[in-house]
C-alpha cells in the first residue's frame, strides 16, 4: 500500500514535470501569442530600429526581457544583430544577453552578423565569447555564412580568427 | 528606361482585394496629413456633394470608418454591368462615378437605406484604421492613379496581373488556362515562388495544382520568414508572389484579403507579416522591390473617372465587348530601399506595370510581352526615384495593441455553403488538392479536415 503511494507520487511528479516541460516548449516555439506579428513586441520593434533609449528603458525596468524569445526563437540580441545596429548590440551584451543564443533554424547572433558582413559586430561578438563555429540547423557555421552571402572580408576575417567551414547536413 | 535594375535582386508582389483607393488612401489629403501632391478625399462641403453617390434622390457623402474589426453588412456587387453602374454616364468620356450607393442596396444583406444612412461604400479609412498602410505610404511611395486593369470583377483582373490580358470578362469556373507570367519566368530561367497564407488563387487553374502541392514553387507564407533568412543568393526566389488569405476561399479565422464583408484589420497583420518577414535580412531588403495594389476596388467608392484606355478583347476571349476604360482606381505601394519616403507617384499605373517591370528586369529585350508593351500605362520602374541612398528598412512601430483584437471570420468559413462563383471555384480547388495523388506536404491540412468536400 504505502510503496504503491509512493509510486504514485512519483508518477504524478513525472507528469507535472511532463506537462511543464511541454508547456515551456510550447511557449517557447509559438511564444506569448498566436501570431508572429504579436511576438514584434515594443522592445523588439525599438531593437530593430536601433532606438537605444527605449531598449535600454525597457530592459532596466525587466532584465527578462533579455531571454524573452520571439519570432523563430530570435532574442533581441538576434534582432540587433540582424539589423546592424552595434549600439544595442553593445548595450544587451553588457546586461548579460546570451551571446550564443539560437534561433528555431539554429543561428546564433555570430553567425547574423557574418552573414550581414558586419565586421564590427562580429568583433564585438567574439570579445564575448560567441562559438565562432557554432553550427545551424543546415550544418553551417558563421563563416559558411559569410562565404554563401558574399562577404569575403568578413569570411577572411572570421578564418584568422580561428573559423572553421561547418558540416552541411541533408 | 531611366533607373539602372541591375541593382534589384528582388521583386515582390502582394495582390489584396477590392478596395479602392479613396477607401484606403484618400484621407491623406486631410488634416492633420494635407499631402498636397495626392488626388484624395477633401473636407469642403461643396467637394463632398460633388463626389457624393445619389440614390433615390439622397446624396450619400464620405465619410471616415472608425472602426477597423467592424464586418461590412454585404459584399457590394462588383462585376462588369455592376461597376458600369457605379460609374455612371459618361459625358465626354469622363464618368460621374455617383452609382457606388445605388449598386450597394442591391446587395445581399444591405442594411435599408434612409435620408442619414451611412452606407459602408461611401467609407474611408484613416491612419488609425489602417496603420501598416499609413506606414508603407510615410516611409515609400504610393501611386495614386494606379487603376484596376478591366472594369471588371476578381478573375479578370489577377489573370491580366498574371498574364498581361484575360480571357473572361465576367468571373466563372474553371478559369481559363491562360500562359502566366509564371511560365514565362521559368522558360526564362528565373527563379520565383509563391507564399500563401491559404488556398492560392493559382488553384483555381487546375493545371497548377501538381506545383501547389509540391514546395519548390507554392509554400506556407509562415515560412517566408525563415526562407529569406536561409536562402543564399544564387538559391533564393527573384521573384516572390505573397497571397493573403482569400475571403471566398475555405478559410479558419479571419482572411486577409480585405475583401468584403471582412474587416480591414486582418489585410493590415497580413502586410505587416509580409513587411517583417521581407526586411528581416538586410542583403534581401536592400535588393528589393515590394508592390503592394489590390485587385479591384470591389464596390467601394473613389472620385477618379478611370482613364480611356481600351482593351480588346484577346483572340482566344469568350467575351466580344472591348472594354472601354481601365477599372476603377486601387490603392498602390511600393515599398523599396529604391524610394524616397513620402513618394507620391500621379502618372498611370494599372497591374500591367508589374508585368512591365518583370519584363524590364528579366526579359530578353527588356519585355515581357508585345500585348504589354503597347498598354499606354507607365512601369513599376517609373517609380523608382532613389538608387543610390542605401537606407536600411525602416522599422515600424510595434501594433500589438492594434492586433491584439480578432475581428469576426466572414465569408467562406467553416459551414458555409459556397454561393458565388468565386466560392465555388475555391471549393472545387480544395477538391481537386484533396483528390490529388500527391499528398501535400505540411500544407492544407486544417482546411482539408475541416471543409468536407462539395456537393
Amino acid at each position: 500500500m504505502r510503496a504503491h503511494r509512493h509510486h504514485l507520487i512519483i508518477f504524478s511528479c513525472l507528469v507535472v514535470l511532463f506537462a511543464s516541460s511541454t508547456l515551456l516548449y510550447v511557449f517557447d516555439v509559438f511564444g506569448p501569442s498566436g501570431h508572429p506579428t504579436e511576438q514584434y513586441t515594443p522592445v523588439v520593434a525599438a531593437a530593430a530600429a536601433g532606438d537605444l533609449a527605449t531598449v535600454r528603458a525597457a530592459v532596466d525596468e525587466d532584465p527578462s526581457l533579455l531571454r524573452v524569445k520571439g519570432w523563430e526563437n530570435q532574442t533581441l540580441l538576434h534582432v540587433a544583430v540582424g539589423q546592424n545596429h552595434q549600439n544595442v548590440t553593445a548595450y544587451v551584451l553588457d546586461k548579460g544577453a546570451d551571446v550564443n543564443a539560437v534561433t528555431t533554424e539554429g543561428l546564433t547572433p555570430l553567425h547574423m552578423a557574418a552573414q550581414n558582413g558586419n565586421i564590427a559586430i562580429i568583433t564585438l561578438l567574439l570579445e564575448r565569447e560567441a562559438k565562432i563555429d557554432a553550427l545551424d540547423v543546415k550544418g553551417w557555421s558563421p563563416l559558411d555564412r559569410a562565404i554563401k552571402w558574399e562577404h569575403p572580408d568578413a569570411a577572411d576575417f572570421l578564418r584568422q580568427r580561428g573559423g572553421h567551414p561547418g558540416t552541411p547536413r541533408g | 528606361m531611366p533607373v539602372d535594375l541591375s541593382r534589384i535582386k528582388t521583386i515582390v508582389i502582394v495582390m489584396m482585394e477590392n478596395r479602392s483607393f479613396d477607401n484606403l488612401l484618400g484621407y491623406l489629403s486631410l488634416p492633420p496629413y494635407n499631402w498636397q501632391n495626392v488626388k484624395g478625399l477633401a473636407e469642403a462641403q461643396e467637394w463632398l456633394d460633388n463626389v457624393a453617390s445619389i440614390h433615390n434622390g439622397i446624396k450619400y457623402r464620405p465619410f471616415l470608418l472608425t472602426d477597423p474589426y467592424d464586418l461590412i453588412d454585404a459584399d457590394p456587387p462588383h462585376e462588369r454591368d455592376p461597376i458600369a453602374l457605379q460609374m455612371g454616364a459618361p459625358v465626354n468620356n469622363v464618368f460621374p462615378m455617383n452609382g457606388f450607393v445605388t449598386n450597394y442596396a442591391s446587395a445581399k444583406g444591405a442594411k435599408a437605406l434612409t435620408a442619414t444612412s451611412q452606407p459602408p461604400v461611401m467609407g474611408y479609412f484613416g491612419a488609425d484604421q489602417a496603420p501598416v498602410a499609413h506606414f508603407f505610404a510615410e516611409n515609400f511611395a504610393i501611386c495614386d492613379h494606379w487603376f484596376s486593369a478591366l472594369p471588371a470583377g476578381t478573375q479578370p483582373n489577377r489573370l491580366v496581373a498574371m498574364s498581361g490580358f484575360s480571357n473572361i470578362d465576367v468571373n466563372q469556373q474553371p478559369l481559363p488556362d491562360q500562359e502566366l507570367v509564371y511560365d514565362w519566368l521559368t522558360r526564362n530561367g528565373i527563379r520565383w515562388r509563391v507564399y500563401h497564407q491559404g488556398i492560392p488563387f493559382f488553384a483555381l487553374m487546375p493545371r497548377w495544382i501538381p506545383d501547389i502541392v509540391r514546395e519548390e514553387h507554392f509554400r506556407p507564407l509562415g515560412r517566408l520568414f525563415s526562407d529569406v533568412q536561409n536562402e543564399p543568393p544564387g538559391e533564393r526566389p527573384q521573384v516572390i508572389f505573397i497571397e493573403p488569405t482569400y475571403t471566398d476561399a475555405p478559410h479558419i479565422g479571419p482572411s486577409s484579403d480585405d475583401h468584403a464583408p471582412s474587416a480591414i484589420k486582418g489585410g493590415q497583420k497580413f502586410l505587416l507579416e509580409a513587411y517583417l518577414s521581407m526586411t528581416r535580412l538586410p542583403d534581401v531588403w536592400s535588393g528589393t522591390v515590394m508592390v503592394v495594389t489590390y485587385d479591384e476596388h470591389g464596390g467601394f467608392f473613389d472620385h477618379v473617372s478611370p482613364p480611356s484606355i481600351r482593351t480588346d478583347p484577346p483572340a482566344e476571349a469568350r467575351y466580344q465587348r472591348p472594354f472601354e476604360t481601365l477599372g476603377v482606381r486601387v490603392p498602390a505601394f511600393v515599398v523599396s530601399p529604391f524610394v524616397k519616403a513620402k513618394t507620391v507617384f500621379n502618372p498611370i499605373l494599372d497591374h500591367t506595370s508589374i508585368l512591365k517591370f518583370i519584363g524590364q528586369k528579366f526579359g530578353t529585350n527588356g519585355s515581357y510581352s508585345e500585348l504589354v508593351d503597347r498598354r499606354d500605362v507607365g512601369s513599376v520602374s517609373d517609380v523608382l526615384n532613389d538608387m543610390d541612398s542605401r537606407r536600411p528598412a525602416p522599422a515600424v512601430s510595434s501594433l500589438n495593441d492594434y492586433l491584439a483584437r480578432e475581428p469576426p471570420s466572414a465569408g467562406f468559413r467553416p459551414g458555409a455553403v459556397p454561393s458565388t462563383p468565386n466560392e465555388r471555384a475555391f471549393q472545387n480547388a480544395l477538391d481537386t488538392i484533396r483528390a490529388h495523388p500527391e499528398k501535400p506536404a505540411g500544407k492544407f491540412e486544417d482546411l482539408l479536415t475541416t471543409f468536407p468536400p462539395g456537393a
